[in-house]
């Protein structure tokens, strides 16, 4: 499993684009360089291409993992010395010679390196490696020693020994740093001083010594006199200047902007009243000029033929699938065809997909049944709402069929028609699919005016008709109306749905006026 | 061993969720391609479950809106009075509704209250429609000329105003809806379904995690 | 034919369902094939879908300025016929979640059905998470509006009228009440991007939103956006059987024309 560079997701191996991200990855068999995307042959720590590093330092560019090194193992690799240049300037050779931190039992002797340090540390001022052009300055009083510094020590180391320290607790290569007795090592009596006398490092010698001066202060070296061009003085006291002044408040941009804004919404607010008046205006003048004028199209035309060819008592499924949003168009076409179901004598049972759309039609069904003496279990039924939107379809038939809901059907032919009312296309589909396909049943429909492009093609398809007629919107309502000669609200609203388009045109128009010209404006004041 | 748990419960967490989609997808598009008996059993049974399971997530959706006005109420952020109106008509709605949803005081409220508030508010788009067609429909575009043009065809064609320019107008209309306008429907249509597919499946080969389950195999 | 008809029919599948099952098993072999290609040789060049291009400059501006982005997945859930282009948008709400926890970007999703409400939810946990903030969640950042649509779109109307929205994401399966939506968000300025797979729809996104996905555009997503592999080759494989089936409907066409 490689995990990706970029994103972290784990992938199959030999993938070299990652599957979450899409970003190349490196793969075992070479590097990817991260600064310049050059794959690389394995083997090598710098790109070939733009020299970046890559691998970190402190690596071996093998795979192998590194082994613990064994004392005075030499482990001179680049990187080695790379890595510990900046810890001291101490000679490069002298760690090549011996890196390991444990000594061998049985070594007298300090490695050559402390033994360095020791005499670094018995010079008696802790030279730092660049040393040389360092001058001592005085030091401050904190840092002097006090006089009673050595009485403080030797305190310190007695109080240290009645601690004590349990032997079992120092590591064994520690214990073996310790001087033997016997062996008689002579060191330099000045070493004696430096030599630890408490705690743990007891006895050995060579270690850095307790030194009061701990670092000595730079002297601070005095800064060059600048001096500046005039243009920058100049600048400096603009710059005051601009700084002193007191803040003014913006005024005068957010007054342009609030007239803007109600520039805009007068706008739209005319827009809205313009539509309004448009739809108002003619159905409160009483105008009849489209009842007058209205010409009926072929698919209104050939559902009113399906209809009106019905035998009277014929048994016709209507099914309601519409919400509250889009009755305005579809219950004006229900109580069209229901008129004119019920004039033919048809006997109805009516469902529904949607609960809103049971609810409504019943207002509809009940109107009309007066209208024309029905009586509801003869004349027509009401099934309700049907649960399930996505068997729906197939659900009413087979309850009608199988599960006798109705005593009005007992077999497929005792349905003469089915009238689907869709308010969506996807009702529409439903019924089609799941009834009108497997079924066969002589089926029209009346949809929305923004489901008609979907609906048509099942209309206009000649080879296999599955809608016999289309009505569509409230037009198709008032088509169907003045067809059956009953003046219904969709004919009473054509006048005010063709001010209605109309004045939309007029608002496109008025749109692009208000747009070119003001590039056109904006175009000359420039 | 608390390791070897560990890794089971990775490994669980990460694959179980997606071989659970994977074998139920399967198994539900083996039910709507062949009729077996046994297999058309289980379909159904998956089927009901995700109705129910849906059921449930109308509860947490109540938990979320209560959770989120609530918050907004007690520190009183902007229109926490609203936020008051909409919990308060909520708590009405559902002790009217404990009898039984059938019952008076609920069919009274989804006939005076709730439709005419859904057909008022569905009305703005009429509105709405008009300021988008003022603001929206200029002519930035070649495509925006032939959708302008189109518009105005259709909305002349449509009614009856239409046909006093004589016959030109509604046949143009009438070759627009049934020509261009249906072509255009199905291809969008035929490419909809196939991203449907594709969604699909990615799902059941194990490509996209089936959300709830952490990341996606990388086969 | 006849046998192959036959032995389909003994097989339970009918011959509308048989002609789905031609349409549906090409895409297995594809979508393998064409996913191990793609990780040999790299993301094949996509066509620039400008919605797509300028979400990443809206979300920038919505940082920038320090205002709020609302995502709206689409009035479907999962379960439903349009459960693909729920899933759509929660590919582009996965895609946002992650800008808004890397740079601190305030965002409101809002869900009609709430089966989407925990799986949005998720989304935006796992974005926390990722960048190693899991304390930076915030449940409520995922709001259930209302199972009717027209309700859903008053409260969106709502949310963008008042919220200090900066930028608004509508990618899903939407009905009119779209148009409610998005004239509120251009009213008020607000930087919107919408698709949607309804085609009766498409006028109102192209009319009132900068940038309309069309239909299918949704669906790349997941490929524009998040990159992934697996979405890039499912894009390939779309495109490899709408060939197919251009030149089926070109042969036909001949071949109903000459005979």
């Amino acid at each position: 499993m490689m995990e990706c560079p970029e994103c972290g997701a784990a992938n199959k191996p030999d993938s070299r684009f990652c599957g979450e991200c899409g970003q190349p990855l490196g793969t075992p068999k070479g590097m990817t360089c991260p600064m310049c995307d050059t794959s690389n042959p394995p083997g090598i720590t710098v790109c070939r291409l733009c020299g970046a590093r890559l691998i970190p330092p402190g690596v071996s560019p093998s795979e192998v993992p590194l082994e613990p090194l064994k004392p005075g193992e030499e482990a001179a690799t680049e990187a080695e010395g790379e890595g510990v240049e900046a810890v001291g300037d101490l000679a490069e050779d002298e760690i090549a010679e011996g890196v390991g931190v444990a000594e061998g039992p049985g070594e007298e002797t300090p490695p050559p390196w402390l033994k360095k340090l020791e005499e670094l540390a018995v010079e008696g001022g802790a030279e730092p490696e660049e040393g040389e052009d360092i001058e001592r300055g005085e030091l401050p009083e904190w840092l002097e020693v006090p006089p009673d510094f050595d009485e403080m020590l030797s305190e310190a180391a007695r109080a240290a020994d009645e601690e004590g320290v349990a032997p079992a607790e120092i590591p064994t290569w520690l214990e073996a740093l310790r001087p033997e007795e016997e062996a008689g090592v002579e060191e330099p009596a000045e070493a004696e001083a430096s030599g630890e006398v408490t705690g743990l490092l007891k006895g050995i010698s060579g270690t850095l010594g307790i030194e009061p001066i701990l670092a000595i202060p730079r002297r601070a070296v005095p800064l060059e006199a600048v001096s500046p061009a005039s243009a920058a003085y100049e600048r400096a006291e603009l710059f005051s200047a601009v700084v002193r002044e007191p803040a003014r408040r913006g005024v005068t941009l957010t007054e342009r902007r609030r007239t803007e804004k109600l520039a805009v919404s007068m706008v739209r607010w005319m827009t809205y009243l313009i539509l309004a008046a448009a739809v108002v205006v003619p159905i409160l003048l009483g105008s009849t000029w489209s009842e007058r004028n209205m010409t009926v199209g072929g698919s209104a035309t050939a559902m009113y033929q399906a209809i009106e060819q019905l035998p009277p008592g014929a048994v016709v499924l209507v099914s309601q699938d519409y919400d509250p949003g889009v009755a305005g168009e579809m219950l004006p076409q229900a109580r069209a065809v229901l008129h004119h179901l019920m004039e033919r004598g048809a006997r109805v049972i009516n469902v529904s997909l949607t609960p809103e759309g049971a609810r409504l039609s019943m207002r509809v069904l009940d109107a009309v049944a007066d209208d024309y003496g029905y009586v509801e279990g003869e004349g027509y039924q009401v099934l309700g709402y049907v649960v399930g939107v996505e068997a729906g379809p197939r659900s009413v038939v087979e309850g009608l069929l199988t599960a006798g809901w109705s005593d009005l059907v007992g077999d497929v032919e005792d349905i003469a028609l089915i009238v689907e009312f869709a308010g969506a296309p996807e009702y529409l589909r439903l019924w089609l699919e799941q009834v009108q396909g497997p079924y066969g049943i002589p089926m029209v429909a009346g949809v929305s005016a923004t489901a008609d492009p979907f609906a048509r093609p099942y209309y206009r398809n000649e080879a296999n008709r599955q809608l016999l007629g289309l009505m569509t919107g409230l037009v198709g309502a008032a088509e169907y109306e003045q067809l059956s000669g009953e003046s219904g609200p969709a004919l009473a609203s054509m006048d005010s749905q063709s001010v209605a388009h109309i004045v939309i045109i007029l608002l496109i128009l008025a749109g692009n006026v208000a747009y070119f010209g003001g590039r056109l404006t904006g175009r000359l004041t420039r | 061993m608390r390791r070897l748990g560990r890794a089971v419960a990775v490994g669980v967490r990460r694959s179980l969720p997606m071989a659970m989609a994977m074998a139920i997808g399967a198994l539900m598009l083996i039910d709507f391609f062949f009729d077996e008996r046994h297999i058309n059993a289980l379909g159904g049974f998956f089927l009901e479950s995700a109705v129910i399971v849906v059921a449930f997530a109308l509860l947490l959706g109540l938990l979320n809106v209560l959770v989120v006005h609530l918050r907004r109420i007690i520190k009183r952020e902007g229109g926490w009075f609203y936020s008051i109106a909409l919990l308060a008509m909520a708590l009405m709605v559902m002790v009217a509704g404990i009898p039984g949803p059938d019952n008076s005081a609920v069919v009274w409220i989804f006939d005076y209250i709730q439709f005419p508030l859904q057909a008022a508010t569905f009305s703005l788009l009429a509105f709405f429609v008009a300021t988008a067609a003022y603001r929206g429909l200029r002519l930035r575009s070649l495509e925006a000329v032939a959708f302008v043009l189109t518009a105005v065809v259709v909305l002349i064609g449509q009614v009856p105003v239409g046909r006093v320019l004589g016959d030109v107008v509604p046949a143009l209309k009438d070759w627009i809806l049934n020509v261009p306008s249906t072509a255009g429907v199905r291809g969008i249509i035929i490419g909809v379904a196939l991203g449907t597919i594709a969604t699909g499946v990615r799902v059941l080969m194990g490509f996209d995690r089936p959300y709830g389950g952490e990341g996606g195999s990388t086969q | 034919m006849g046998f192959l008809a036959e032995i389909l029919g003994n097989l339970g599948i009918g011959q509308q369902h048989a002609l789905m099952f031609a349409l549906l098993l090409p895409f297995f072999p594809l979508l393998l094939l064409l996913n191990r290609r793609i990780r040999e040789r790299g993301n094949p060049p996509l066509r620039p879908i400008p919605a797509y291009e300028d979400l990443e400059a809206y979300l920038g501006e919505a940082t920038e300025s320090g205002r709020t982005v609302h995502v709206s997945m689409g009035t479907g859930g999962i379960g439903t016929g349009v459960t693909a282009e729920s899933l759509a948008g929660l590919t582009v709400l996965e895609h946002i979640a992650g800008h808004s926890a890397a740079t601190g970007l305030k965002t409101v999703a809002t869900v009609s059905d709430p089966s989407l409400l925990p799986v949005a939810q998720d989304v935006m946990r796992e974005a926390c998470a990722a960048q190693g903030y899991p304390e930076a969640y915030d449940p409520a950042c995922v709001r259930f509006v209302s199972s009717d649509k027209v309700a859903y779109a008053a409260g969106v109307m709502d949310i963008l009228g008042h919220d200090k929205v900066s930028c608004n994401v509508m990618i899903g399966n939407f009905s009119d009440e779209f148009l409610l939506m998005s004239e509120v968000g251009a009213r008020n300025a607000v930087n919107q991007v919408g698709g949607t797979t309804s085609p009766q729809i498409l006028p109102f996104v192209y009319a009132s939103t900068d940038h309309a996905l069309i239909g299918e555009e949704i669906f790349a997503a997941g490929a524009y956006l998040l990159g992934k592999t697996a979405h890039v080759a499912s894009l390939a494989a779309q495109d490899w059987l709408r060939t197919a089936i251009i030149l089926t409907i070109l042969i036909g066409i001949l071949v109903r024309s000459l005979a």
